[in-house]
């Protein structure tokens, strides 16, 4: 099976100020993937690229082999960063925006998130508290049968209750064959999820390796060996 | 996918439409119904009931702009571009689905604005004989040679201008999108840019051998036929001019929001 994120020479530049520079990876199916990085070191840049959010400079970004586009959006299921739902509409509202618009959306999924963290479907958004709509958000992304999930800092803005059972729901929620891509710089707290890691810093890829070689052969857990590489 | 967006562009709107075309009605109903019950004696309940029909239906024009601009900055632009750009749809369907809905909401706030009005004023101003009469009159002017034709123009040309006149908003807000910062004072600036490049080519074009010759040739012997044809030019040009502008406008926006979008 083809890869199902490449980059090549991947360049993007804002202005005159690099965010990615030369970036060349290849993904496979089935895995976990941490992309982690300090503050400013290129990750949201490089998921936008995938979502077709921004247009690379120079080079390019393949998802299963095609440009991000119409097609690439209808197999990826992206968290970002930002909240990006509207506050006029109902939660119950939004489940039925998503399965109208993806096909691999499952509703009974996102019902049942819904109910385990007691959240009303019946309630406006413009009700909901700032984590709410982030855990709304989450569970919305993770109904979804998506070959490719793009999570941007999925676990920065919760308390770490919270962030426990989001990563549960990651784990709980995707199949073999999807491939996870978790961008943060809390690595301790996904270390235990994770098959392969990413090192970008300043644009590039530092280092793209399974987690196991990094155990086997360092002998380090991840979160030790970023702050060796990242060492200040 | 297109009716879809168009589904979800109408709940987003209607919610603040329909209320809105509520009030109106309501406050024409009022209007007509207060001074039934009110002896003729007191004035102001009906002063103060006019000025208020007044003030609301003037505030529903402003709030229909302020959604036509908001829908497509914040739906968009802003962090609500993050879903919107993710779904599965073409860029372009998403400025036709905002100018179709954009477009008939305009329309119906008029044809609602002239609902209330014959609330408040028929069997008074406007009383039947008045209609029948007007009747008439419309019905002579068909019978002059070409008025239909010229009725056709003036539709078609109200029709592309009130289309160019948001797609050139859509530009502008696009055009301000691709500034670093104070992305709403550039948007203004774009549109006023917009406007004088506009104004320019327009007036160039007139220079075009034939178009300002013909209209000297044409205010030397007026006759029916002459003003007539004059007419007919006047609204293609139009018509042809503002859906020029109209088609770059769409392609401006269409360009920066696929190639160039960069959302906070």
């Amino acid at each position: 099976m083809n890869a199902i994120l490449e980059c090549h020479d991947l360049v993007k530049t804002y202005g005159n100020r690099p965010a990615l520079n030369g970036v060349n990876l290849s993904l496979g199916r089935g895995q976990i993937v941490g992309l982690l990085g300090p503050n400013g070191s290129g990750k949201t840049t490089l998921i936008k690229l995938a979502n077709d959010l921004l247009s690379p400079t120079k080079g390019e970004i393949l998802i299963d082999g095609k440009r991000p586009g119409t097609e690439t959006k209808k197999i990826i299921s992206y968290l970002p960063e930002k909240t990006y739902l509207n506050d006029w509409m109902k939660v119950s509202q939004l489940v039925t925006f998503f399965a109208d618009f993806y096909t691999d959306f499952r509703p009974e999924k996102a019902a049942d998130m819904l109910g385990r963290l007691n959240i009303n479907p019946n309630d406006k958004l413009k009700m909901l508290s700032k984590g709410t709509k982030e855990k709304v958000q989450l569970i919305l992304v993770m109904s979804r049968e998506a070959d490719l999930y793009l999570l941007d800092e999925p676990i920065g803005g919760v308390d770490p209750a919270a962030r426990d059972y989001i990563l549960d729901t990651i784990l709980r929620n995707y199949n073999e064959n999807a491939t996870i891509i978790i961008s943060t710089h809390l690595i301790y707290e996904i270390e235990k999820i994770l098959d392969h890691v990413i090192f970008i810093n300043n644009g590039q890829i530092v280092l793209s390796t399974s987690v196991d070689s990094i155990r086997a052969e360092q002998g380090k857990s991840v979160d030790g060996l970023f702050r060796e590489v990242f060492r200040c | 996918m297109l009716r879809k967006l168009l589904k979800y562009e109408f709940k987003a709107t209607a919610r603040i439409f329909l209320p809105m075309f509520g009030i109106l009605l309501l406050a024409a109903v009022i209007n007509r119904v207060l001074p039934l019950i009110i002896p003729s004696k007191f004035q102001s309940p009906m002063i103060i009931s006019m000025t208020l029909y007044v003030f609301i239906l003037i505030g529903m024009f402003v709030v229909s702009l302020i959604v036509i601009l908001q829908r497509f900055y914040k739906n968009l632009l802003t962090d609500e571009g993050y879903l919107s750009f993710t779904l599965p749809v073409p860029q372009w369907m998403h400025i036709v689905s905002k100018l179709i809905l954009s477009v008939l909401w305009m329309y119906a706030s008029v044809l609602v604005a002239i609902g209330s009005v014959f609330i408040i004023a028929y069997g008074k101003f406007i009383t039947q004989e008045n209609l029948a009469e007007a009747g008439r009159a419309i019905s002579q002017f068909y019978q002059l040679p070409g008025t239909a034709l010229l009725t056709f123009e003036v539709i078609l040309a109200i029709l592309v201008s009130s289309i160019t006149s948001i797609l050139m908003v859509y530009a502008a807000m696009s055009i301000g999108h691709l500034a670093n910062d104070h992305r709403v004072l550039v948007s203004l600036g774009a549109y006023l840019g917009l406007s004088t490049v506009v104004q320019i080519i327009s007036s160039i074009t007139l220079l075009i051998p034939g178009i300002m010759g013909r209209l000297d040739q044409m205010s030397n012997r007026m006759n029916l036929g002459d003003i007539q044809g004059l007419m007919h030019g006047v609204m293609w040009y139009a018509v042809i001019l503002s859906t020029l502008y109209g088609v770059g406008y769409f392609f401006i926006s269409k360009i920066i929001l696929t190639r160039k979008l960069n959302l906070e």
